[in-house]
């Protein structure tokens, strides 16, 4: 027969652990923002560095990958060449074009929109959404339109704190935008799928959408400005089952090359 | 071991920001590696009670522990959501992996990546799956994780391949510390 051993329970132990972690929880949550932006504050300078070095580093990498494909294709390459020499000539026009518009465009968000100049910090791994370096402080509040300089919608405000704010890309499945093909009166809703992705769905099922189609935004909710560029069309699904076809959407928003952004705090509504 | 403890907390709050800023540009279809939560498993697989000397069991038991809820405060900080989804999914990590090496294996058998690599796999889609149900209850949407088969396999691909470098750089730095 064993002899009795007294065995301390370990019950006691584990329900204040609990109720220690429990406390700390409640805290952080309670003191959030502050906690927050306070760690922001400290980590920007840092972040900012990082982003820059990143962005650089995966530019290299894929001119790396392209080198390969680029020795795979030389044939090709030879094969294109006269009917690129013929497309020289139209894409010198088009590019001085280009320039004027461009030049447009950017009076055209000057005199379109209030902005404010915001630096990316840092990219969440959970979500596609981003941090920011403007927050409550400079003007910024949730649900503002976020924007690059060729009118390109990153996204918009998710979270405010006092100097940092959060964005969910219109990739983010939080994400829902009122959108409209370029040059096609088809209405529908760009939502995000996560990972980067997006599809534009609640398309009448005879509308005449094509794979390259432009989206902007259109005016209709009235919480975006209109003709922000979305995206490319992509994809269209038809099904006989579902009362509206869908088409996946390819992003004109690049992170790897985007360091700034402006985020609208007003605009026309008209 | 305080100083251990120093360094690794620099260490984590380093990795925080280097995959939140610079390795999330070098993302495979949206996928990066998860380097604060590879190295809360490599911690918990390191500072665990079958895998240290019996007379440093006590510092490592808490030493892990409280890396851990650090670890889980720093994911915390940059997602979208609450406080404490990360703190509470990476301790079921830790306990899981405490609990598995305490199991498995055998001191005298040192420290071997053969063991380690299952573990992480399994603690890697316990972490996903634990955080992304405690998002969806905290109302976030985000199911990134179970939502596509590709998505999970470069993730696990992706993260195994930066636990195993991580797995030898920390195997070599605990062994000269």
């Amino acid at each position: 027969m064993e002899p009795f051993v007294y065995k301390k329970k370990k019950y006691p132990n584990l329900l204040i652990g609990i109720l220690i972690l429990a406390v700390l929880v409640v805290f952080l949550n309670y003191f959030s923002n502050g906690i927050k932006n306070l760690f922001y504050t400290v980590s920007n300078p840092i972040q900012k560095t990082l982003w820059e070095a990143g962005g650089n580093t995966s530019n290299f990498v894929s001119a790396l990958l392209k080198i390969d494909d680029f020795a795979n294709n030389t044939n090709q390459i030879a094969v294109q060449s006269q009917e690129l020499l013929q497309q020289k000539s139209i894409a010198q026009n088009l590019s001085a074009e280009n320039q004027i518009l461009r030049q447009a465009l950017d009076l055209g968000l000057q005199k379109d929109f209030n902005m404010v100049f915001t630096q990316i910090i840092s990219k969440d791994l959970t979500s596609d959404s981003i941090l920011v370096d403007k927050g409550s402080a400079d003007g910024i509040s949730k649900d503002m339109a976020v924007i690059n300089q060729e009118k390109i919608l990153f996204g918009k405000v998710s979270e405010v704190y006092k100097n940092f704010s959060k964005v969910d890309l219109i990739t983010d499945k939080n994400f829902v935008v009122d959108a409209v093909a370029q040059g096609k009166e088809v209405y529908g809703d760009v939502k995000g799928n996560g990972n980067f992705g997006s599809y534009f769905e609640l398309i009448s099922k005879d509308a005449g959408l094509q794979d390259g189609d432009t989206l902007l935004t259109s005016a209709l909710g009235g919480d975006f400005p209109k003709n922000l560029l979305i995206g490319e069309i992509e994809n269209i699904k038809k099904e006989d089952t579902k009362p509206f076809q869908s088409a996946e959407i390819k992003p004109f928003f690049d992170l790897n090359n985007t360091e700034s952004l402006f985020i609208i705090t007003d605009f026309k509504k008209n | 071991m305080q100083y251990k403890i120093i360094i690794l907390i620099l260490l984590f709050y380093f990795l925080a920001l280097f995959q939140n800023s610079f390795f999330v540009h070098l993302n495979i279809y949206g996928v990066a590696p998860d380097l604060v939560f590879i190295l809360v498993c490599l911690v918990s697989f390191f500072f665990s009670q079958g895998n240290v000397k019996s007379h440093k069991k006590d510092h490592n038991r808490h030493t892990g522990l409280i890396l851990t809820i650090f670890a889980g405060f720093l994911a915390d900080i940059f997602s979208p959501s609450f406080f404490g989804i990360s703190i509470v999914s990476f301790l079921a990590v830790y306990f899981f992996i405490k609990k598995s090496v305490d199991l498995l294996i055998d001191i005298s058998g040192g420290y071997q990546v053969v063991y380690f690599l299952p573990i992480f796999i399994v603690s890697l889609v316990l972490y996903n799956f634990l955080a992304e149900v405690l998002l969806y209850f905290s109302g976030y949407v985000n199911f990134y994780f179970f939502s596509n088969g590709y998505f999970l396999l470069i993730n696990l691909a992706y993260n195994l391949v930066f636990a195993i470098i991580g797995f030898y750089i920390f195997k070599v730095a605990k062994d000269g510390l």
